[in-house]
């Protein structure tokens, strides 16, 4: 009910202040100039140069926005030729013939095209083009001239391998389409550009491989993404949100990386990337539960490495998730379970402690995620003081002073390393929030309720769905075929299929034995 | 808003429920080890038993740093009644902790209290029928009070159940002594009104010995006497199949000791005749050599030969002695030849069944003939030892 009024919401445009200036181009330059100055209130970086063509009677103009353009570029492939090439030639009178021969021959600048509307004139220029007018004509050329200062590539901070590419994605869109090329030079390779934002009119490119991809996917990637209306999207996150299956579940239905590597990966899967202007992470999407597990390094060692380490990462994944739950309940309610040494001890060190198990963990549970926190917020000088305050003092402390017993210590520690050892940052947090909710569970019923909420986790991932593909595939529905690279990582040579579940149009990813 | 009330219901139906059958692990009193004895003002119509329950006292076990606790770390509890339910729910009046039965190692049974025709089975009853005991309990019987055992001090466990408990683990060395009886099987034993065995130690101040079997009749599950030594031996060399244990036998007046490796032994139905049935065992034993007295090659085929034989001998001495035991003495068949009656010649079982060591006492009037089979399969890593022919310098 609630939500039928949120996604009826409809587009509306939004007003600008008309009556200032005129909506169309003007044959008149000097009339344009204003009308444009009127549109910006004529800040103070917006530049117009005014200047004759060569020695013709011709005037014209160009305008653009300081800052955004490579002002080099516009020195000597605009100013120059327009007043310096000219004058071997012989120019004609019309204006409108005139373009054409500034269009055809002067301007020697790759991106250029004509234009006759106002509306995306003025979106251009805030992009960083360079428009230049002409004395008695309504129509004006728009040169593509950006250029402004981006942070160079670096090794991608939040997935970091051991082995592997040491590139990673920038802010600048156009960097991050050129580093996916790199990987794949495939023709059919393809980027499909949204703008998203009503304000921040941003550029979002869509990325896949056509004659790979399922086209119903990409039709739903598209659909999806024209419904985006907001006024802008300042990281891919709110794209993410926008266009997911299901916003009340735990688990993130798109993946996010920084790593061009990854996103080739999975270009080449039949998959679909989604880059947004202004942000190093770029989203991918269908994703699979097992996909969150996985870490390209899992492919670049050897698939025995590879293999294990997949394996350790489904053991941690459920030490992360359990691990604080089953204690509670063991301890707090099935006693005979524990190996009746181990129970002695267990006794013997939370005799005198204080609170009942499930206190005692949560107690621990949410001071640890404080200090995670703290850590992830804290500039990186002081973030170690926060392992020395964390660790020592508030797990050697709280044992010494017999608030929780030693054995918690050891079951939130191991929690927490199990936790960092999920690639994905966004699947480590849903499974701390459903870490709680197992906790709760625990304490309610004991194992009993472990298994309930196991059963019910296990019931919404059966049911949850990421553009259409299963979460739960290729676990179920099974795809025998795509065990290969599940848990445990085949020889390379034997990935010869591309994913089951992505019902690619193109099946074979490699050849196998055949020439 | 309606979906959100039904929502919240449920949730208060889970919730308020509040950590039912919530109990910590600190506040529960580890029963490790129970004992049943005789109590000592018992009438003779009215039979008084004695529950005694060993706890835990974590505490008193200390971490392994920072060493043992002089307090101790248990407290015997006693009590007395004829119900043994009713004198465990007395025994949560004597102590701050609930007794819990789930980490229960070993049930030791005095002779005295065994010696009552199905007093066994009664006080055996609360021990198979409670949920919160395990069927992995082992079941011994102690001579004497069963309650001193539970008082000594031994120097490598601070609890003696679980002491008594690693003692009986060890039982693989010997033959003579049983494999460890479990709950489970003693309720299989008593189900089938079978005849068996229970394995016995003896208190010795701050240890124990486990030696022995104490012998069940079935009919009555009532203890009709003892196995010690070489009986207990010749019962383990029937009963325990693969299991280990040794051969001791002299050759030419000197000492080998032959050491199982694997046993097998065989049971088999030679006629149909009531009355007198002829039965076979025939055990079949790969040993090898784990000491010889004097200075011969026992690598020599004659050697070999000689030990075989002579531990063929002695098997069979040995099982007959314990055979002439259980049927002339005790009349009770724990040689475990009822389950191969069973097993293999059904029709015959049915009509003999309930007059096998019992009634008629078929099992008593058959003849059991003995064959052993030793073969030497090993002998050590070297020859010989000393050298008779070799003068000293």
């Amino acid at each position: 009910m609630v939500l039928d009024s949120f996604f009826r919401r409809r587009k509306k445009k939004i007003k600008d202040n008309e009556e200032n200036f005129s909506l169309t181009i003007l044959k008149s330059l000097d009339e344009n100039i204003a009308n444009l100055k009127r549109m910006l209130e004529d800040p103070n970086d917006l530049v117009i140069r005014e200047f004759t063509i060569g020695d013709s009677e011709h005037t014209c103009a160009i305008a653009y926005i300081d800052g955004l353009v490579d002002k080099q570029l516009i020195h000597d492939n605009i100013i120059k030729n327009l007043q310096l090439r000219i004058q071997q030639k012989e120019l004609p009178n019309n204006a409108e013939q005139l373009l054409d021969v500034i269009y055809q021959e002067i301007i020697s600048v790759t991106g250029l095209k004509e234009e006759t509307s106002f509306d995306k004139l003025s979106n251009a220029l805030l992009s960083g083009s360079t428009i230049l007018y002409l004395e008695g004509i309504d129509k004006v050329l728009v040169l593509e001239t950006m250029g402004w200062e981006t942070r160079s590539i670096e090794e991608p901070v939040s997935e970091t391998l051991i082995r592997g590419s040491r590139e990673g994605f920038v802010e600048n869109l156009r960097t991050n389409m050129v580093l996916i090329r790199r990987y794949i030079r495939d023709p059919n390779l393809r980027f499909k550009t949204h703008q998203v934002g009503r304000r921040s009119k941003k550029k979002l490119v869509v990325s896949y491989i056509d004659g790979v991809i399922h086209p119903d996917i990409l039709k739903e990637v598209n659909r999806r993404l024209e419904t985006i209306d907001m006024d802008d999207a300042p990281e891919s996150g709110f794209i993410e949100q926008w266009t997911e299956d299901s916003f009340l579940s735990p688990f993130p239905q798109m993946d996010n990386t920084e790593r061009p590597d990854k996103v080739a990966t999975s270009l080449l899967q039949g998959k679909v990337a989604i880059l947004l202007d202004g942000t190093p992470f770029v989203l991918i999407t269908p994703v699979t539960l097992g996909n969150t597990l996985q870490s390209p390094e899992d492919y670049y060692e050897r698939w025995l490495i590879g293999s294990l380490l997949r394996a350790l990462r489904y053991l941690a994944s459920f030490i992360a998730m359990f691990a604080p739950s089953l204690y509670i309940a063991l301890v707090s309610f099935h006693q005979g379970m524990i190996p009746s040494d181990l129970a002695f001890s267990i006794a013997a060190t939370r005799q005198g402690v204080p609170f009942p198990a499930f206190v005692e963990a949560i107690f621990m549970g949410i001071t640890m995620e404080l200090l995670r926190e703290a850590g992830a917020r804290l500039p990186k000088a002081i973030g170690q003081t926060i392992g020395i305050v964390g660790g020592l003092v508030i797990g050697e402390a709280a044992v010494q002073a017999g608030i929780v017993s030693p054995i918690m210590v050891i079951i939130v520690a191991l929690t927490a390393v199990a936790s960092f050892t999920i690639p994905s940052y966004s699947v480590a947090i849903s499974f701390r929030i459903l870490r709680f909710a197992l906790m709760i569970a625990a304490a309610v019923l004991g194992l009993y309720g472990i298994i309930l909420v196991y059963i019910m986790i296990n019931i919404h991932i059966v049911n949850l769905k990421s553009i259409g593909v299963p979460y739960s595939s290729p676990f179920a529905p099974n795809f025998l075929g795509d065990w290969t690279d599940l848990v445990l990582r085949a020889p390379v040579p034997m990935l010869t299929k591309r994913p089951k579940y992505m019902q690619t149009n193109d099946k074979e990813a490699a050849d196998k034995g055949e020439h | 808003m309606a979906k959100i009330c039904i929502s919240i219901y449920c949730a208060l139906c889970i919730l308020l429920v509040g950590c039912w059958d919530r109990i910590e692990i600190e506040e529960r009193g580890f029963i490790i080890g129970a004992s049943v004895d005789l109590a000592e003002n018992h009438q003779n119509n009215n039979q008084e038993l004695m529950l005694t329950s060993q706890f835990v006292v974590p505490s008193g076990l200390g971490a392994p740093t920072d060493g043992g606790n002089s307090s101790g770390a248990f407290m015997n509890l006693s009590v007395t009644g004829n119900s043994l339910f009713d004198m465990n729910r007395d025994m949560a009046k004597l102590t701050s902790l609930t007794p819990f039965y789930e980490h229960l190692k070993v049930i030791i049974i005095s002779e005295e209290v065994v010696r009552e025709p199905h007093v066994f089975g009664n006080v055996m009853d609360i021990f198979i029928r409670d949920h919160e005991m395990r069927r992995g309990v082992k079941v011994v019987i102690s001579e004497g009070q069963a309650q001193q055992t539970f008082d000594m001090k031994p120097k490598n466990e601070d609890l003696p159940a679980i002491f008594i408990e690693s003692v009986m683990e060890n039982s693989t060395a010997n033959a003579n002594v049983l494999e460890p009886i479990h709950l489970g099987e003693v309720h299989e034993y008593l189900l089938g009104n079978r005849s068996f065995v229970l394995p016995r130690i003896f208190p010795l101040g701050n240890s124990v010995e486990y030696e022995g079997a104490a012998v069940f009749q079935g009919d009555t599950n009532k203890m009709v006497g003892i196995l010690e030594g070489d009986e207990a031996k010749g019962l383990g060399y029937v009963t325990k199949e693969n299991k280990g244990g040794v051969v001791k036998t002299t050759i030419d007046d000197q000492i080998v000791t032959l050491e199982i490796e694997r046993s097998k032994s065989d049971i088999t139905l030679k006629n149909k005749k009531r009355g007198n049935l002829k039965i076979d065992i025939k055990i079949d034993m790969e040993v090898g050599i784990a000491e010889t007295f004097g200075s011969r090659r026992i690598t020599s085929p004659k050697f070999i030969e000689k030990a075989e034989k002579a531990g063929s001998n002695q098997i069979k001495e040995i099982v007959n002695q314990t055979i002439k035991k259980v049927q002339e003495q005790y009349e009770a068949d724990v040689l475990g030849i009822d389950n191969v009656l069973q097993n293999e010649h059904y029709d015959l079982w049915k009509e003999i069944r309930e007059d096998w060591d019992k009634g008629e006492n078929y099992f008593v009037q058959s003849t059991i003939n003995v064959k052993a089979d030793v073969k030497v399969i090993e002998s050590g890593v070297s020859d010989k030892i000393t050298n008779k022919n070799r003068r000293d310098y």
